[in-house]
């Protein structure tokens, strides 16, 4: 936990100051998660704040200060696949705009060095976005949570209340099927 | 699930994960974050309070509608049933009284 229970206690009583430190010890995190799961940088702190929005007004709906995080990475879940599907829905193509982006960010890092570990950065990512493709939406996001943002199964449990057997069976295909791509060499 | 295969998988693509994450660090919010949040939030609260008020009228309005129709439903049958109090114009009733008054007054054979 970043921050005390008592200071969860007083945001969810109303207190305003309270959230505002709850939230200036998260929104780093948060956006870093987000930045992962949606990869557009450009639309990031939309999807942020809509996560603490509505952290805002669900917080008098929380059990206990002790289930915080899950709640909140519940709500950074549900935002992301929201933005995701309303992208869907909107036909744009996320990876070749990321990779566009990403490209360009790499030519304006100046200096040799930098430049290549820049591009060496666009590589990676690109790579995994590429691999990600291979599984579902819902998959790809429960990939990222687990492999990348790290969270115990026990975490992921509560965040999308599924039991641990169900969530271990799901994560073993997503992982299959994004190895067998990266065996296959379709990145 | 066999663990042997759990494990293959894992090893293989740990690596892969951590540069990941090496390559997409957490992302520094803009000045304008806090700000822009506490807006939406103020804006929120707004549409909340408004549609409050507006559910609010709503259901003062239709509550006024409902109890004026019952009110008429008892009322007017009420008014209808009861024959009104006065009957005759107060000419009537003048001269009523007055042709009771000159039999009080005049005794039965004298004229005036």
């Amino acid at each position: 936990m970043l921050i005390e229970f008592e200071l969860i206690e007083k945001a969810r009583s109303g207190d305003d100051g309270a959230f505002n430190l709850v939230v200036k010890a998260y929104r780093k995190r948060i956006l870093g998660t987000i930045a992962r799961l949606i990869g557009r940088p450009e639309d990031v702190e939309d999807v942020g704040q809509e996560v603490f929005l509505r952290l805002y007004y669900s917080l008098d709906q929380l059990r206990a200060a002790e289930v915080f995080e899950p709640w909140l990475y519940r709500l950074t879940v549900n935002a992301a696949y929201d933005y995701l599907r309303r992208q869907k829905r909107r036909h744009e193509s996320r990876m070749s705009d990321l990779s566009e982006q990403q490209v360009m960010m790499a030519d304006a890092s100046a200096g040799g060095k930098k430049q290549t570990e820049e591009l060496r950065r666009t590589k990676v990512r690109e790579m995994v976005h590429s691999l990600l493709e291979k599984v579902s939406e819902e998959d790809r996001i429960l990939l990222m949570m687990k492999e990348v943002e790290g969270l115990s199964l026990k975490e992921l449990e509560q965040i999308y209340k599924v039991n641990e057997n169900a969530l271990k069976v799901r994560l073993f295909r997503a992982r299959q099927r994004v190895l067998k791509a990266f065996e296959a060499g379709e990145v | 699930m066999d663990r042997m295969d759990q494990d293959r998988v894992g090893d293989k693509l740990d690596p892969l994960w951590a540069e990941y994450r090496e390559a997409c660090p957490d992302v520094e919010p803009s000045a304008h974050f806090m700000p822009q949040l506490w807006q939406r939030i103020e804006a929120q609260r707004g549409a909340v309070a408004s549609s409050w008020f507006r559910l609010w009228a709503e259901v003062w309005v239709v509550a006024t509608v409902t109890l004026a129709i019952v009110m008429g439903a008892i009322l007017i049958p009420r008014f209808q049933s009861n024959p009104p109090a006065y009957l005759a114009s107060y000419v009537d009733v003048l001269a009523a009284a007055d042709s009771a008054n000159d039999s009080v007054m005049l005794p039965s054979g004298e004229t005036e």
